[in-house]
C-alpha cells in the first residue's frame, strides 16, 4: 500500500520526545492534510519528529516525510463543523484520545490537536515542566473578546475545565494509570456524563481528561497541576493568514449592535506564539495558500 | 460622497490595527516566556524574585517553584538565569510594542 509505506511500529523507541497528533479525515474536513502541516511546523519551530495516528482513508495514498501510526478511527458523535451553515454535519473522530500512551513511539510525548498552529518554540518549555501528565487549565481568546470564559467549568456541577489541545505525558506508571482511566471514562461516557450533568451526545476530550485527572489525582482539584500559561485559542468566526513564517493574521467581526446587526471589524496579528485555530475551513485556506 | 469614496474609506476602516487586542496578546506571549526551569523548579523571571534572590546572602536556599514545591536552588545561578531571561523578553517585549504603535 504505497500510502502507508512509511508508518513504523508503534512500539519503536529511537526518540525520547516527540509530538502525536490524532487525524481522522471525515467527508468535510482533511485533518490529516492539517496534521501534515502542522507537522511540518513542529519540525521547523521545535526541532522534534512528529507521529501522526490516522487511517488508509485519511491518508489516501498521499506520500509524507512524518511517522505515520495506522490506527481505528472512533466517533464521537456527529456535529456542525461551520458556524455559517447547518450543511457541514458529519462525523467528529475525535474518541481515540485515550489509545495515545499506547501508541506513542516516545518516552515523552506531547499530544496537540490537528488545528494547534505551532509558531514558537514555547512547547519545548512543557518537557521541563517536571509531571508525568499535564495539560492546559485556561484558554484566552487572542480577540480580546474573551468568549472562552465559559470553558473555564462544564457541567451542571462546574467541575474544573482542561484542555486536551495539548496534552503532555511521560512513559511512567502514573501516566499509564491516567490513560487507563481515560479509556474508563471513554468506556463509561455516559455514566460520568450523568454524574456530572453535562450532554453525552458528542464526547469531548475535554471532558474526559478533566475527569479522568481528577481521579488520579484522588479528586483533590487543588492538586492537579497544569501548564503554567493560557492557550492562545481563536473562535470558529476568525479568519486567520499566515502573513510570513511566524507571523498570522487574524481578522473577525465584533457584534456591537444586535438590534441593528452593526459588526465592528477588527483586525490584529500574532508573531512568535502558538495558535489553537478552532476554525478549520480558515486554516484549510491558509494551508493551501 | 461618491462611492469609490465610500469603498475607500471603509477599506481604509478595515485595515485600521486593533491596538488593544494586539497589547493583551503580547502581554500574554511574554508572561508565558518569562517561564524556565532550573535546579529542578519551573520559575517565572519576575522583578519579584529577581529581587528576593538579590535581597538575599546564602549561596544556597530554599525556594518554592511556580507548582508550590520547595526547591533547593543555588542562588546565584538562578538569579542569573532570571535576570537574563527578564531582560531578554522585556526587551523583546518593548521593541514589539514599539512595532505595534507604529502601526497605529
Amino acid at each position: 500500500m504505497p500510502g502507508l509505506q512509511n508508518i513504523k511500529n508503534s512500539t519503536m523507541k529511537d526518540n525520547s520526545q516527540g509530538i502525536l497528533i490524532f487525524a481522522f479525515n471525515n467527508d468535510k474536513i482533511d485533518y490529516f492534510k492539517h496534521a501534515c502541516w502542522v507537522a511540518d511546523r513542529v519540525e521547523q519551530y521545535l526541532g522534534l519528529p512528529t507521529t501522526i495516528v490516522t487511517n488508509e482513508k485519511s491518508i489516501n495514498d498521499r506520500q509524507v516525510k512524518h511517522n505515520l501510526v495506522k490506527s481505528v478511527p472512533e466517533s464521537g458523535g456527529r456535529r456542525n463543523f461551520d458556524h455559517k451553515t447547518d450543511t457541514k454535519v458529519d462525523d467528529w473522530f475525535n474518541a481515540a484520545r485515550y489509545t495515545a500512551y499506547n501508541l506513542s513511539p516516545y518516552n515523552e510525548t506531547i499530544v496537540i490537536d490537528s488545528d494547534y498552529i505551532v509558531n514558537s518554540d514555547q512547547l519545548l518549555k512543557v518537557f521541563d515542566l517536571g509531571h508525568d501528565i499535564v495539560c492546559h487549565r485556561n484558554a484566552y481568546d487572542v480577540t480580546g473578546l474573551d468568549r472562552f470564559r465559559h470553558y473555564n467549568y462544564f457541567g451542571t456541577y462546574n467541575f474544573p475545565h482542561y484542555w486536551a489541545t495539548v496534552l503532555y505525558f511521560k512513559k511512567s506508571k502514573f501516566a499509564e494509570n491516567f490513560f487507563d482511566v481515560l479509556t474508563m471514562v471513554r468506556k463509561n461516557y455516559q455514566h460520568y456524563a450523568n454524574i456530572h450533568k453535562f450532554n453525552h451526545f458528542m464526547f469531548r476530550n475535554d471532558y474526559a481528561v478533566s475527569i479522568a485527572l481528577s481521579i488520579v489525582y484522588g479528586h483533590d482539584l487543588d492538586a492537579i497541576p497544569s501548564i503554567p500559561w493560557s492557550i492562545p485559542t481563536c473562535y470558529d468566526d476568525v479568519n486567520i493568514s499566515n502573513l510570513t513564517d511566524n507571523k498570522i493574521e487574524l481578522s473577525y467581526d465584533e457584534r456591537v449592535d444586535n438590534e441593528r446587526n452593526i459588526l465592528k471589524y477588527h483586525r490584529t496579528y500574532l508573531t512568535d506564539t502558538d495558535l489553537h485555530c478552532i476554525n478549520k475551513f480558515t486554516l484549510e485556506e491558509t494551508i493551501n495558500g | 460622497m461618491d462611492n469609490a469614496q465610500v469603498n475607500e474609506l471603509v477599506d481604509t476602516i478595515k485595515k485600521r490595527f486593533n491596538h488593544n487586542s494586539a497589547k493583551k496578546i503580547l502581554k500574554e506571549k511574554y508572561e508565558s516566556k518569562m517561564l524556565f526551569a532550573e535546579s529542578g523548579g519551573m520559575w517565572k523571571a519576575s522583578p519579584e524574585l529577581i529581587v528576593l534572590l538579590s535581597s538575599m546572602d546564602d549561596d544556597n536556599i530554599v525556594l518554592i517553584d511556580t507548582y508550590e514545591n520547595p526547591c533547593y536552588v543555588n542562588r546565584q545561578e538562578l538569579l542569573t538565569k532570571a535576570k537574563q531571561c527578564f531582560q531578554e523578553q522585556t526587551n523583546a517585549w518593548f521593541a514589539e510594542y514599539q512595532e505595534l504603535n507604529n502601526e497605529r
